[in-house]
């Protein structure tokens, strides 16, 4: 077979370097298809390579597609495959001995195989299967003489070990019927009989006495042997088991309408209805419906031939027959059998192997899990450092809000200096008249002209003008006292009209006449008095201001309050220059002055004590001349009693 | 104050001022002190009381609506008004004070203002206005006098000042020597002097205002 490989590989070479048509192209697949299968010659194979490729026959009791035979096919072929050192070549029989008796057919197969390998170097045979033992150590003087032989799929405790031809390995297996037994037992103690379900053949019937016969020896349960029945009647009949009943499936190759198939694939028809739990000894019934079992891995087997004839194929002494010990049987349970037959998994012996476990989530999703759990980590860590930022920008902002109470209090500040004069002027009259008054009264006293009445009415006058002195002191302390801005409930025009009367003496300095109409019915509204003051006075200051190059005669100054709707409207009109459309939005940017000496924060701090007292100002060209400022509040009666006073920024835009 | 008790003559004061309390208390201080105040609101108030015969002294509150109290005192003194001014003011504006002062204030005082210093400020002003008041009332005298006469007297009293002979008045008013000599007689005896150089003496007390001034 090695020669038709290399020359598909010289062809496909030839190929390749001539024309790349399609047909050529499927030509070519065609043939590695057809050559790969037959040849484990790898591609990385080199013409250089000086050990030739290991010739090795299987010959197989049963199907090779059982899925049984295919565990241990595969690993058998990988082992080999691993160790060859040119490479391998497998070549494969089959005696489908549970469907053909071999002594039917013996003339025509050894015709055949001799007529395949008489021409052909075999450098290993391995047998598969008590059958195939039979018929190698038949045919082995006269077709496999001097070839090494590994047997393997054969079962320990049944095997006759003369029956294993001199000079041969051996890699039994074990059938562990009686672990499977106790297993049943600690899955199902209150179990009241065991049936051994089983097929037709010659093989079934065999190995359904013997798990019969192991049962019945443990005496632990009733035992019934269901060989004769077709899949049709055993569906029937499992379906009406119950609880207490449990199935041991050995095997079933034909069933007694002659149906032949594999055992697997009647097991899985007949788990599907099954109302007992089932149980099996071969690995290769996991997944097809059995509940448990102690069974044989195939895979294991395969490997174990497949070590043994490396052994063989290097002549290493070790080779004896038996010289393997048999895999060990292992314990394996299906969680979603158990579940369904209402089993309890924590019965099975310590070192079972659940297949379909509940999904444990750590298990299952550990990476999912510690991904989530850092995302989640690390989404807290985002959180806390946005909280920390929060808390840091709160607390910057009450102190850039303190700032601003500040610098609100500094603008009163500026304001009141801008009223100086007419404030000094203010307190030095009464002051004034006050002296004037004690030196009229001293006089008069020194020159015995005075008369009670002269000298009560030069008190009274004294008294009152004190007064007055002490009133503009006390609204200078009003609005120049450092105080928490608290909006509470207040009437807004004794507010206004404080105020009015620090503006009104400046009025009279700088010839401006004030008109003030305080038109509002209702007053109250919620806000800061002081803060409202400082609103009116820096607005009346601008609009005097605004009015320094007015014709004396025109200098009004107007300020009004009325209402609209839930709103307390102050307007603040004069007839200066007016200030230019394109400059009307300016005028709120800190910083932004027309003034000599203005610092430009005036009409800023205004707005934000507006904007704090949730209301609007708006500054309008007047109609004949000048500007006018209105000013919306709304009352804010309902609101809370007191609300903490948040300054909006200065530089914010309207 | 201790000087206080000179001026008995109940001399007149005006005090414009537009606060009350600071006029009436300074009234009562001016009166105490045996002057005769007249108060004033405002610049207009007193333009409009005050006569041309006004005497005394005026104190002026510097800071006033309407015109304040050096614009007050500007137009009077344009107006020919010459009273004794003491201004008072708020605030010690240096420029402001300049201005009074330049234009002819007697002094310039700061409210509050001591009762001493404002009293000595008015009695400092009326003294140094005395020379001029007698000498303004001369010339008031005279020109009284002068009024009195009809236009021949006028012209003989005119040649007569400027030394011509009474032949050469006669002359050129085409009358009587007689009539010339009648005249004189009537201008010396409303003029009320005895003699020629009296009344030469006399007519000189205004020798630098023409004798048609006071109807200007």
């Amino acid at each position: 077979m090695a020669a038709p490989t290399r020359s598909a590989t010289i062809v496909h070479l030839d190929q390749d370097g001539a024309v790349s048509s399609l047909f050529h192209r499927i030509a070519r697949l065609a043939l590695i298809g057809l050559f790969a299968a037959g040849t484990a010659a790898p591609a990385a194979r080199t013409a250089a390579a000086p050990a030739a490729p290991w010739r090795v026959v299987i010959l197989m009791t049963t199907d090779p597609a059982l899925p049984a035979m295919q565990q241990h096919d595969r690993a058998l072929r990988a082992t080999l495959r691993a160790a060859a050192p040119g490479g391998i070549t497998f070549f494969t029989d089959t005696l489908d001995a549970f469907r053909f008796d071999y002594r039917d057919v013996a003339p025509e197969f050894l015709a055949l195989q001799r007529k395949k390998y008489a021409g052909q170097p075999v450098d290993l045979l391995v047998g598969v299967g008590e059958r195939a033992v039979d018929v190698i150590r038949e045919q082995r003087e006269t077709l496999w003489s001097g070839v090494p032989i590994v047997f393997s799929g054969l079962d320990e405790a049944t095997l006759d070990p003369a029956r294993v031809p001199a000079g041969t390995a051996l890699a039994a297996w074990q059938l562990d019927i009686d672990g499977t037994l106790a297993l049943i037992e600690s899955l199902q103690p209150r179990a009241d009989r065991l049936i051994v379900v089983g097929g037709t053949t010659e093989d079934d019937r065999a190995l359904v006495e013997r798990v019969a016969t192991r049962s019945e020896a443990r005496a632990r349960w009733p035992t019934e042997r269901w060989t004769r029945f077709s899949i049709e009647q055993l569906r029937d009949r499992l379906g009406s088991l119950d609880e207490r009943s449990a199935v041991f499936f050995t095997t079933m190759s034909r069933d007694a309408n002659g149906r032949t198939n594999f055992p697997g694939d009647a097991l899985a028809e007949l788990a599907t209805v099954s109302r007992a739990p089932i149980y099996g000894v071969y690995g290769s019934y996991l997944e097809r419906g059995v509940a448990a079992g102690s069974v044989v891995d195939f895979e294991a087997g395969g490997r174990r031939a497949g070590e043994l004839g490396i052994r063989m194929l290097r002549r290493e002494p070790a080779a004896a027959p038996g010289a393997a010990s048999a895999p060990v049987p292992r314990c394996v349970a299906d969680n979603t059998q158990l579940r369904r037959h209402g089993l309890d998994a924590r019965a099975l012996p310590a070192g079972c192997e659940l297949r379909n476990a509940p999904r444990n989530p750590w298990t299952e999703y550990r990476g999912f899990v510690l991904a989530a759990t850092a995302v989640v980590a690390l989404q807290a860590l985002t959180i806390g450092g946005l909280l920390l930022q929060r808390r840091r920008r709160r607390l910057a902002e009450l102190d850039s809000d303190q700032r601003r109470l500040e610098l609100a209090r500094a603008m009163r500040f500026a304001a009141m200096g801008e009223l100086t004069a007419s404030i000094a002027h203010e307190i030095n009259q009464p002051l004034g008249a006050i002296l004037s008054n004690a030196d009229a009264a001293e006089l008069q006293l020194r020159l015995g002209t005075a008369t009670t009445e002269g000298l009560r009415e030069i008190l009274g006058d004294i008294r009152r003008d004190d007064l007055r002195a002490t009133e503009v002191i006390r609204r200078l302390r009003g609005l120049l006292e450092k105080h928490e801005v608290d909006h509470a409930r207040m009437a807004l025009h004794p507010a206004l009209r404080d105020a009015l009367a620090l503006l009104e003496p400046e009025g009279r300095r700088r010839g401006v006449t004030i008109d003030a109409t305080f038109g509002a019915a209702d007053d109250l509204l919620r806000g800061d008095p002081v803060q409202l003051q400082q609103v009116l006075l820096n607005l009346a200051i601008n609009a005097m201001d605004a009015m320094s190059t007015t014709p004396q005669t025109a200098r009004q100054l107007s300020i009004a309050t009325t209402e609209l709707g839930d709103c307390l409207v102050i307007t603040v009109a004069d007839r200066g220059d007016g200030i230019p459309a394109a400059m009307r939005r300016k005028v709120f940017e800190s910083f932004h002055t027309t003034k000599p000496h203005g610092m430009g924060l005036g009409l800023p701090i205004v707005r934000a004590i507006v904007h704090a007292h949730e209301g609007q100002i708006v500054i309008d060209a007047r109609a004949g001349g000048g500007t006018i400022v209105t000013v919306t509040l709304p009352r804010r009666i309902a609101e809370a009693p007191s609300t903490p006073v948040r300054f909006a920024a200065l530089t914010q835009s309207p | 104050m201790n000087d206080a008790q000179t001026p008995a003559e109940q001399v007149v004061i005006h005090v414009v001022d537009d606060d009350e309390a600071m006029r009436v208390a300074l009234m009562r201080l001016l009166a105490a002190a045996g002057y005769a105040p007249r108060g004033y609101a405002s610049a207009g108030e007193f333009l409009i009381a005050a006569d041309d015969a006004a005497t005394g002294c005026l104190l002026l509150d510097l800071h006033m609506p309407g015109p304040d109290g050096l614009a007050l005192y500007e137009a009077l003194r344009r107006k020919g008004c010459d009273l004794p001014t003491v201004f008072l003011t708020g605030r010690g504006d240096i420029a402001s004070s300049v201005r009074a002062m330049k234009a002819g204030a007697s002094d310039f005082l700061t409210k509050p203002v001591p009762g001493d210093t404002l009293l000595s400020a008015v009695r400092t002003a009326l003294d140094d206005d005395r020379p001029r008041r007698a000498q303004r009332d001369r010339e008031r005298a005279l020109a009284q006098r002068i009024a009195l006469l009809d236009e021949r007297e006028s012209r003989v009293l005119r040649r007569v000042l400027e030394g011509a002979l009474t032949k050469q008045i006669a002359y050129e008013l085409a009358v009587s020597e007689r009539t010339v000599k009648a005249c004189r007689a009537a201008v010396m005896r409303k003029m009320g002097a005895s003699t020629l150089p009296e009344l030469v003496r006399l007519a000189q007390g205004q020798a630098d205002r023409p004798p048609a001034a006071p109807a200007r």
